[in-house]
């Protein structure tokens, strides 16, 4: 099966020589198909596929979704209590003078001595009298400190001796000191930064019987004890797998820190190799045995690598620093096949090596820094190259290799190459030009990697990358690379990492959390995948020797058609080790069915979506035009938002946490009323269901909320770390027992109406004083019941004749009803429907013009950003008047300008705006999604009292909206619209009655902004706008608010 | 007039979308100085601030949240690029906007078109890539025309200094270019008869004298040209001109500046093959890729070509080659290839030169003993695959080695199983 080879490849320029393209930016993993093949194509024989070639891209878009089961990572077993934990910062080389001040300042007698004791005959500071005063000795010292400025200071005296000391005064000359410390610092962030010890991971599971296995991993204070554990897997049919740990693991004390594991092929016994610096060890494995220690070696230079054979048992291949590379039989001994002292293509200064197996037992991967070389070690200098720097094409320059893995159970010709900035997969059989590549976009480099064969032919093989650092780990997948090209298998996915979890929990006291942070954000030292059937288990071992797993389910829509082989897929994951020796008929179908499931896959896809939009009813709708599930999606984006942009300034997000907590309530209540409402939704328009023109698209579960259960776990975890702490006795503290504290709740909420009253009190005054009205809105009263508006009537749900004209005969138009039912305005409207096609027309004929329009589009952007500063300049200058003029003058602008309106962004933002919002079926009914809008307005607005107290800050830009979309629409006749009136009327007074409390301005910005945006997004008429964001002006000026509205409709709306 | 009420309807519906886009950006963290005043600087910050979001919604697959973000922002980074402060924004833009897009689960083709265009003018220095990528889109969509549209725009544009990115570009829409012409010379040929006169489908020659020279320019180049590579051939052949075909092969497959890539070989061959080449030519052209590519396919192929050469030393060169093929994991319970090996084999024994084959045997025993005749093996071929058993038990008897304890597990798994059907029997 591995042995076929594809057909034809996806075309690639090859180039040889060392890479010049500078790396610009980190997203290049998107929105790019890379190559497209024609299937079928070019083959003589294939006379009938030429007449319709069918493509397909190397980059596809969709791939199986996996979607965790938990909010979170989950932690195995309890937090080793003796772990040190290191901090994470980085030290900057440019701190040398605090080190040498700490150094100075506090180890004096190892800075001066030697010269203190040369000088101390002839050096006192004694005057004629023999003393000198209190006060004179102050000022010396005062004048030493060095970060003053030795010009500024009045001392003579100090200066001329600093001048004629400075330099002999210390034991070590202070400009070597600085030097060798920033050499020191720098390379300490170097390491801190990467370090290539770790290299592999030091993580491995081995799967003994079908529900379990061992995890091997590294713990201990120095991370020198090697642990033997048990873990038993749950599984039940519909529930996700847990992981049980038996009690006690076999321990063993290792005489350095564990760097690197391997594990190789689980036979009837299998076996475990350990890389610490200087020693390398071998285990065996085997179900009912303890681990038994084979062999041991040691070497003067550094281990770099070890590895397993995958093929025979008891064979692994080590490296040294030195470039020596040896086959070692554990019972045999060490043969030497290779030894560089140089790197292999170019220098790289890196005295790291790395080695794999390969396809054949007796060929081995070499790798180094700068590339990686096939070696034959049955003959002298039989190499060749199978990855290169600048000889494989679409290198940048200053790549390196990391990391190279050799896949034989996805392919057994398959190798994964990882630099800093993308994944290589290699085929043996093409060195040099990798079959896929990745721009795996992680932060930080990655030194881990796991390969998961697919389970059955149709399903994907994936690849796991982890990086230290960050704690990234993305998932990879792809299809081919045995009758069909390699073609990746939708976007990279990234997985939880433990540092995220803590917002995912209850709130933790300040200094628990802060513990626990600094705990979760060690880097990490390896992990390991098992893929079982639909469930994919991650485990992640972080540097404080602690293991957390996370578990992703398959979300199946698109792979429905895996159900007719189950019982494959049971065996291939029971020995998964033995899959290549399947038997060749059996297989050879299972290739031909991936073809056909791949056509029925696409063929299939729409039904299976409305399945799905039946089955997940919130999600599906969730892009509607409504407002609730703008509320929704908001409400979801902001509990992932809570800190995916954490380290910037985590000071907010803290806050906002916070915040999440406490509005908890209401939150759920929203949710409630979305989940029926949107129920409502489908059931009042089917046709909107089946709109849905992406075809490679799916609906997808999203991530689910808290987990009682993983709050358990993690408690657990917790305990011993919050333990330890308690242990520091801070008896120099006076304890304050806070238990008393639960009883001052009544007193608090008291001061609070107190100042609650008071505050009316003062605004009451201030009101009086200006003359003006006092609007619930802006006091601190509690809110007001507010009772929802009744359904207005529909008039369309009575069809009959008589009702329409009677509804048409009560708004008024009852003499244009008639002229409509008897067909007299049709000439009319011909001539206008007419007059508007040429207008689209001539509007088209501009747009063709695309190149030099681009041109214009930048000036549209400059002009956009100077007006908004402008606006913003006026805007702090609180002048209402001139703030008008200069939104006027902008809109006038846009009206005269058309071409500005055409080419600018906003054209793009118009469709991705269309996204969300599905063409409802508005000739059916033309009211209706109005009418809907407006009711989920005055919903929303009554829940979320805090979406007005949004800041607007780019006023100019949005006058530039409101002038843009003016043009057009005064220019079209309007014909179906409610009564503007008698909305804006309904509204206003709703916005008098929303309470507004100061709390919420700062800290719920972000989120806000999406309710608000949902509100805009949903409401059509353009009073209700104004109204709105005159409201928001009120919030910088507390002018009156019916003014300003008066001067927002002389705006000509 | 019926047309004309339905123009009215699609009128509607677009005033619905003018409406529609009426929306206020929204502002995820508003920086502001210490005053509380905007900056440029601030400015800056929320700017990458917003980045991050949409990064990190898009890495963890919430597309809709993602593309709120890139929605409310997409103008203020376009600012950042139109101010010069980050020059490649307009990709970024660029990549994050279609990706967003292809997860939208209403995005319709037109959208795409329209987003492929608006980047295009967006920054012009990604102008060919994204007429790359675009006519890929059509393609997969089975737009072809348009796609050859899209294609020949790219060609003709021209901006500043062209970087090496910028020619590589270049080439791959010349290629994909004469690739589509090939694509429609294919349709002009299936729909015209073969039997009728060369005057009547000149569209047809002019289709092939375009794709030709394009394809013969990209496959002189060093690189991977399969598709390119073929349709080329089928062209030549179709034509008649087999020389010319030959040589291209040749070039393809021989020249040493082109990557090692065994579909050349696997190409060349298959041309031989068709042409009825003599057999030293097959058999040489297999021997080359046979020293590239030990594993591929086609060695089974050569070890048939070789064994009916009848000359010894052509007999020797299949056992090795058998040999080294099923030392490869991908090869060692393949039953064609043990078979293969085992014929070779006897053929030897046949011709009395049983010495050269316990000669090959000794010096790969070491090896072939824990690979293919360990225990564990043994009992798992005898679960899996019993004619491989066979195979395998053969092959031991053949180079003497009968009292291996493969043979001897496989003797006593046999017999208990048989003990056990016989069990079995007798109970039913």
């Amino acid at each position: 099966m591995d042995n076929k080879f594809p057909h034809q490849l996806f075309p690639h320029l090859y180039f040889d020589g060392p890479p010049d393209v500078q790396t610009k930016h980190n997203y290049g993993g998107w929105g790019s198909y890379e190559r497209v093949l024609a299937v079928g194509a070019g083959l003589c024989d294939a006379e009938q596929s030429s007449t319709h070639p069918e493509f397909e891209s190397q980059h596809t878009v969709s791939g199986e979704e996996w979607v965790p089961v938990r909010p979170a990572v989950t932690p195995l077993m309890p937090a080793f209590k003796g772990a040190k934990v290191t901090s994470v910062d980085l030290p900057d080389p440019m701190d040398f003078p605090e080190h040498m001040h700490y150094f100075y300042q506090h180890y004096c007698m190892d800075a001066f001595s030697t010269m203190g004791h040369l000088l101390y005959d002839n050096f006192s500071f004694r005057n004629k009298r023999g003393f000198m005063p209190m006060k004179w000795s102050r000022n010396f010292i005062k004048g030493l400190s060095y970060k003053r400025c030795e010009y500024g200071h009045y001392l003579k005296r100090i200066r001329r001796l600093h001048y004629l000391l400075r330099d002999i005064v210390s034991d070590v000359p202070p400009s070597l000191l600085s030097s060798l410390l920033y050499e020191e610092l720098s390379s300490q962030r170097e390491q801190k930064e990467f370090s290539s010890d770790s290299t592999g991971g030091a993580l491995g599971y081995v799967p003994l019987y079908e529900n379990g296995g061992c995890l091997v991993y590294p713990g201990g204070v120095r991370m020198d004890k090697l642990f033997f554990h048990s873990v038993v897997q749950q599984s039940n049919d519909d529930k996700p797998p847990s992981f049980v740990m038996k009690p006690e693991p076999f321990e063993f004390s290792l005489n350095g820190t564990i760097r690197q594991l391997s594990v190789g092929n689980m036979e009837d016994q299998g076996n475990v190799a350990v890389r610490s610096d200087y020693f390398c060890s071998v285990w065996v494995l085997g179900i009912k045995r303890r681990p038994l220690l084979v062999d041991v070696i040691q070497a003067k230079d550094r281990f770099t690598c070890v590895t397993v054979s995958p093929h025979l048992p008891n064979e692994l291949l080590v490296v040294n620093e030195w470039g020596a590379a040896y086959l070692w039989d554990a019972y045999k001994g060490l043969q030497k096949f290779r030894e560089e002292h140089s790197n292999l293509y170019f220098n790289a200064k890196s005295p790291w090596r790395w080695c794999e197996f390969s396809c054949h037992p007796r060929v081995m991967i070499y790798a180094d820094r700068t590339g990686a070389e096939l070696t034959d070690i049955r003959s002298d200098n039989c190499s060749y190259t199978l990855f290169r720097i600048g000889k494989t094409p679409g290198c940048l320059s200053g790549e390196r290799v990391l990391l190279s893995k050799y896949l034989g159970k996805n392919n057994a010709n398959h190798h994964l190459i990882n630099t800093q900035f993308s994944t290589y997969l290699m085929d043996e059989r093409v060195p040099s030009v990798p079959m896929l590549k990745w721009n795996h976009m992680m932060e930080s480099p990655p030194v881990f990697a796991c390969g998961l064969p697919a389970q059955t032919p149709s399903q994907t093989s994936k690849l796991l990358l982890g990086s230290q650092r960050s704690q990234e780990i993305v998932l990879l997948q792809y299809k081919g690379g045995r009758e069909q090209a390699c073609q990746t298998q939708g976007p990279i996915q990234r997985l939880f990492s433990p540092k995220e979890s803590l917002r995912h929990l209850d709130l933790q006291l300040p200094h628990k959390k802060r513990l626990a942070e600094e705990r979760l954000s060690v880097a990490i030292t390896g992990f390991t995948a098992i893929q079982k059937k639909d469930y994919l288990s991650v485990f992640q071992l972080t540097d404080t020797g602690d293991v957390f797993f996370q578990t992703l389910k398959l979300h199946k829509d698109q792979t429905t058609t895996n159900k007719d082989i189950p019982e494959q897929a049971v065996q291939s994951c029971a020995n998964s080790d033995s899959q290549s020796s399947q038997s060749d008929s059996e297989i050879e179908g299972c290739q031909r069915a991936e073809t056909r499931d791949g056509f029925f896959q696409t063929s299939n896809l729409l039904p299976n979506q409305t399945q799905t939009n039946k089955d997940v009813p919130k999600q599906a709708v969730s892009v509607e035009r409504t407002v609730e599930t703008g509320e929704s999606l908001n409400f979801q984006s902001h509990a992932n938002s809570g800190g995916q942009s954490s380290q910037s300034d985590s000071e907010t997000e803290g806050r906002q946490t916070l915040l999440g907590n406490l509005i908890i309530n209401d939150n759920v209540d929203k949710d409630h009323l979305n989940a029926s409402d949107t129920n409502k939704d489908i059931s009042k328009d089917p046709l909107s269901r089946s709109v849905t023109n992406n075809p490679t698209c799916s609906t997808r579960p999203s991530t689910p909320k808290k987990d009682p259960d993983l709050q358990v776990a993690w408690n657990k975890w917790f305990a011993p770390i919050f333990k330890k702490a308690s242990k520091k006795k801070h008896s120099h503290f006076r304890q304050i027992i806070t238990d008393d504290l639960k009883g001052l709740k009544g007193k608090m909420r008291y001061n609070l109406i107190e100042d609650r009253s008071a505050r009316l009190r003062r605004d009451l005054q201030e009101v009086m004083r200006k003359k003006e009205l006092l609007s619930h809105g802006v006091t601190y009263l509690p809110h007001l019941d507010v009772m929802p508006v009744p359904e207005p009537v529909d008039t369309n749900n009575w069809g009959d004749d008589l009702s329409q004209r009677l509804a048409a005969a009560w708004e008024g138009d009852w003499n244009q009803w008639w002229e409509e039912k008897l067909g007299l305005n049709r000439e009319k409207k011909i001539a206008a429907l007419r007059r508007k096609r040429q207008r689209a027309k001539m509007a088209r004929a501009r747009r063709r013009m695309s190149l030099s329009g681009s041109f214009d589009t930048s000036i549209s952007y400059q002009e956009s950003v100077l007006g908004w500063s402008s606006a913003a300049s006026q805007f702090q200058s609180s002048d209402d008047e001139t703030l008008q003029k200069s939104q006027d003058m902008d809109m006038e602008e846009w009206r005269s300008r058309p071409e500005i309106q055409k080419k600018s962004p906003v054209i793009l933002r118009r469709f991705l705006n269309d996204q969300f919002t599905v063409e409802e079926p508005i000739r059916s009914s033309p009211q209706s999604p109005q009418r809907r809008c407006d009711e989920d307005l005055l919903t929303s607005l009554s829940k979320s009292p805090s979406s007005f107290q949004v800041e607007r800050p780019v006023s100019g830009t949005s006058s530039v909206a409101e002038g843009m979309d003016s043009g057009p629409r005064s220019a079209s006749p309007t014909s179906t619209r409610t009564p503007i009136s008698q909305l804006k009327r309904r509204k206003e007074s709703f916005l008098n009655s929303i309470p507004t409390s100061q709390t919420f301005t700062q800290n719920s910005a972000p989120d806000d902004g999406f309710s608000l945006s949902q509100v805009h997004l949903s409401t059509p008429t353009p009073s209700c706008r104004i109204s709105l964001s005159s409201q928001r002006l009120s919030q910088f000026k507390s002018s009156s608010q019916a003014s300003k509205t008066k001067k927002k409709s002389r705006m000509g709306f | 007039m019926d047309d004309i009420e339905a123009e009215l309807n699609i009128a509607h519906d677009a005033e619905e979308d003018e409406q529609e886009r009426l929306q206020l950006p929204v502002y995820i963290h508003y920086h502001t100085n210490d005053k509380g005043v905007p900056s440029a600087m601030s400015f800056l910050k929320t700017n990458r601030k917003c980045l991050q979001q949409i990064r990190d919604a898009m890495l963890l697959h919430n597309w809709k949240e993602a593309a709120v973000y890139y929605n409310n922002c997409i103008q203020t980074l376009d600012a950042m690029s139109s101010l010069g402060l980050h020059p490649t924004t307009s990709e970024i833009v660029w990549r994050i906007g279609t990706e967003i897009l292809r997860h939208l689960p209403n995005a319709s083709a037109e959208d795409f078109n329209a987003v492929y265009e608006q980047m295009k003018n967006n920054g012009v220095q990604n102008f060919s890539k994204i007429c790359l990528e675009h006519s890929f889109y059509l393609l997969l969509n089975g737009q072809m025309d348009e796609a050859k549209r899209q294609l020949s725009i790219g060609q003709s544009w021209r901006h500043g200094t062209v970087s090496i990115a910028q020619g590589d570009t270049k080439k791959l829409i010349q290629a994909y270019c004469g690739f589509l012409d090939y694509l429609i010379w294919c349709k002009k040929k299936s729909s015209v008869p073969v039997t009728d006169e060369m005057s009547t489908n000149c569209d047809m020659h002019s289709y092939f004298r375009q794709a030709s020279v394009t394809l013969k320019e990209i496959i002189s180049q060093p690189g991977i040209w399969d598709p390119f590579v073929l349709s080329f051939i089928d062209m030549l052949e179709f034509y008649n001109d087999e020389d010319g075909a030959l040589e291209i092969l040749e070039n393809y497959a021989y020249n040493e500046n082109f990557p090692i890539n065994p579909n050349a070989h696997l190409y060349l061959y298959q041309f031989l093959k068709r042409h009825n080449a003599p057999e030293a030519k097959l058999i040489g052209s297999l021997k080359v890729l046979q020293s590239l590519v030990p594993s591929h396919e086609l060695m089974l192929e050569l070890c048939f070509l070789l064994k009916h050469t009848k000359l010894m030393s052509d007999l020797e060169d299949a056992l090795s080659i058998s040999m080294n093929l099923l030392e490869f994991v991908s090869w060692r319970s393949n039953l064609k290839a043990w078979s293969c090996l085992l014929g070779i084999v006897r053929m030897l024994k046949r011709k009395k030169c049983k010495e050269t084959v316990i000669k090959e045997w000794k010096s790969r025993r070491p090896l072939w003993f824990p690979l293919h005749f360990r225990s564990y093996i043994s009992r798992k071929d005898i679960v899996e695959n019993i004619s491989l058993v066979k195979l395998k038990k053969e092959f031991l008897k053949a180079v003497g080695e009968k009292d291996s304890p493969y043979c001897k597990v496989v003797w006593k798994c046999m017999s208990k199983r048989k003990t056990k059907e016989c069990t079995v029997g007798e109970k039913e």
